[in-house]
């Protein structure tokens, strides 16, 4: 397993704003690694800044390549969506997959139809005429028919339905990921991909706040639902988080040993999204 | 690699005319709208001489008759090469006007429409430089500029030709003897190939100039394209009282003709038909070339437009969102 992209003192200023602050992270081969913030975190920047589309401070290394100065170069082993609909709408299907095979040495057109076989897009079509979910699945079907090693994905299913939502990402997973293959993917759906996630990635403030995997991320965090008599002896153990439910007390907790825990009341593996609000809310606190 | 390189710099060239239809459809239908007007009055001229009337007006427009019909009966080279060439020279005018117009529109979307639409997040997210991609649209302006000018000024000149051959013979004043001088018609084409490559080069300032506007504006390019040099021919003229800009940015555009050819636009005005005619027998004629490369405003027009250029290509890396 080698380290695809290695970022130190990752820096990105926007006048006085610090939107990337000397930021540190890896990612490794074979990953699928969640970056989750709430919006204007730094999500976007940090992304752009891996795909050579933003200036940055600070050392960046994607796959050996700096891309600032070797983005055309990356591209050739990275692929990337950013947001939805950024086809342009007088490009027509037939065209679109005619140019991506000819610039892109790794693009294949069977596996390009293959994907678009299972949608209602025609190739006469131009992306004008087509529903916005129609344009995303546009965009996934190109995408995904390159062979790539590191596949950077930012809000990819917006404005799709549930139905497309949940074939896109049991598709990426079947049909898309091997172990040469890494994926990073930010989205506020966090429920949607939790599951398939390797690694998940917390930046929030322009920091990066959490950067693990999701085996340590499931023994790390542990929630636990006290009555409201044991209260007391659960604030005893700093917990990071807590709120009310069905009148008892639900605590998150960080770094505590789950049979210690497990004394308090009933324990459970906290969702992604109950992390991040406890991370977010407990920093502020 | 040299294969996969001609390929991917079609395809993207091919991408600028999937976008830009206008590139081609404009002077298609100016090649058309031409046509049925000629058609309207070869009809009319037939129709009109056949009841033994010889003149033809139409309302407000130019007035035939057949003692303007040039008589080819017992014309000799010199007459045949002068007509053809000055009908050469003028349809190629015209198309390079036109294509002029197309182009300015084109260039000023060139790099700013993708920015506006975010489609540029795409284009950039394949492997193609910002170097190749600008290049791919310089060229498609440079390719179109000569070649459709070119093809539309023929086949504009050789639909006039049928017309003018039937009608001559209706008419009675056989001009079919013009068709005995084909070497009149490659001659006034390669010519007319010489004169648009030459502009193609000669204009690259220009065409550099519209690309930084369009890579540089967060809206309006045709504004900054625009209000840019006029704004400083107007601080010239206001702190100096002079015109340097205005005198330098307009005659760039003329100065070529002289130098290319034994032409020059200002003898042109005020002359019409038998001179202008006999006009185009001069400008035949490549012993130019030499004196057009010697000259240094070619060599600093082209400097210029490549530090447009630059500065566009630049741009797009440093400034792909709006």
């Amino acid at each position: 397993m080698s380290t695809l992209v290695k970022a130190r003192g990752l820096t990105k200023r926007y006048g006085t704003l610090n939107a990337l602050d000397q930021v540190d992270f890896q990612i490794e081969e074979g990953c699928i690694v969640g970056l989750i913030g709430p919006n204007g975190a730094g999500k976007t920047t940090a992304l752009k800044a891996i795909l050579g589309l933003t200036d940055f401070e600070g050392e960046l290394d994607v796959m050996g390549h700096d891309p600032r100065r070797e983005r055309h170069e990356l591209m050739r082993q990275v692929c990337f969506i950013a947001d939805v609909a950024v086809l342009p709408r007088w490009l027509r299907v037939a065209n679109a997959i005619e140019y991506v095979e000819a610039v892109h040495p790794g693009f294949s057109r069977e596996r390009a139809m293959h994907f678009l076989e299972r949608t209602k897009i025609k190739q006469k079509s131009r992306v004008g005429e087509l529903s916005k979910g129609m344009v995303t699945q546009l965009h996934l079907a190109l995408i995904m028919a390159i062979d790539a090693k590191l596949l950077v994905l930012d809000e990819p299913t917006l404005g799709l339905d549930i139905l497309y939502r949940k074939e896109f990402y049991t598709s990426l997973l079947n049909d898309y990921f091997d172990a040469q293959r890494t994926i990073l993917v930010t989205t506020h759906q966090v429920e949607e991909i939790e599951k398939i996630l390797t690694h998940l990635m917390f930046i929030d403030g322009g920091r990066v706040t959490l950067d693990r995997s999701m085996e340590q991320v499931a023994e790390d965090y542990c929630e636990v639902l006290v009555a409201q008599d044991r209260a007391s002896a659960a604030q005893v153990l700093k917990p990071l988080y807590e709120r009310e439910i069905f009148g008892k007390k639900l605590y998150l907790f960080e770094g505590v040993a789950r049979e210690k825990l497990a004394a308090l009341g009933e324990i459970h593996t906290p969702s992604v999204a109950d992390i991040f609000v406890a991370k977010v809310k407990g920093e502020m606190k | 690699m040299n294969a996969v390189a001609t390929r991917l710099d079609k395809t993207l060239i091919r991408r600028e005319f999937w976008e830009n239809r206008s590139l081609w459809m404009v002077p298609a239908v100016v090649i058309g709208i031409l046509t049925v007007l000629s058609l309207y009055m070869l009809l009319a001229l037939i129709i009109g001489h056949s009841q033994t009337v010889n003149e033809v007006n139409i309302a407000g427009g130019p007035h035939f008759s057949i003692e303007n019909m040039p008589d080819f009966s017992a014309a000799d080279s010199d007459q045949v090469n002068a007509f053809v060439t000055t009908g050469t020279f003028f349809l190629g005018l015209m198309f390079s006007s036109i294509m002029k117009i197309v182009l300015f529109f084109y260039l000023l979307d060139s790099l700013y429409a993708e920015r506006r639409d975010r489609s540029v997040l795409f284009w950039r997210s394949m492997p193609v430089s910002d170097t190749r991609t600008v290049f791919s649209k310089l060229t498609t302006a440079m390719f179109s500029f000569t070649a459709i000018s070119f093809v539309s000024a023929i086949v504009l000149e050789l639909i006039l030709l049928v017309f003018m051959l039937i009608m001559g013979s209706v008419l009675g004043v056989h001009p079919w003897s013009i068709l005995l001088y084909p070497w009149a018609f490659v001659s006034s084409w390669l010519l007319l190939a010489y004169g648009l490559i030459v502009q193609a080069v000669w204009f690259l300032p220009y065409f550099g100039w519209v690309m930084l506007a369009s890579s540089w504006a967060k809206k309006a390019p045709f504004l900054w394209a625009v209000l840019v040099p006029l704004g400083l021919m107007g601080a010239e003229g206001w702190v100096f009282h002079t015109a340097n800009i205005a005198r330098l940015v307009a005659g760039h555009s003329l100065d070529w003709l002289p130098l290319a050819f034994n032409f020059n636009p200002d003898d042109m005005l005020g002359k019409h038909g038998e001179q202008a005619m006999s006009m185009g027998v001069h400008i035949v004629g490549f012993e130019n070339l030499g004196r057009l490369l010697a000259s240094p405003e070619l060599w600093i027009g082209t400097a210029i437009g490549a530090g447009f250029i630059y500065g566009a290509i630049w741009l797009r890396g440093h400034r792909s969102e709006i």
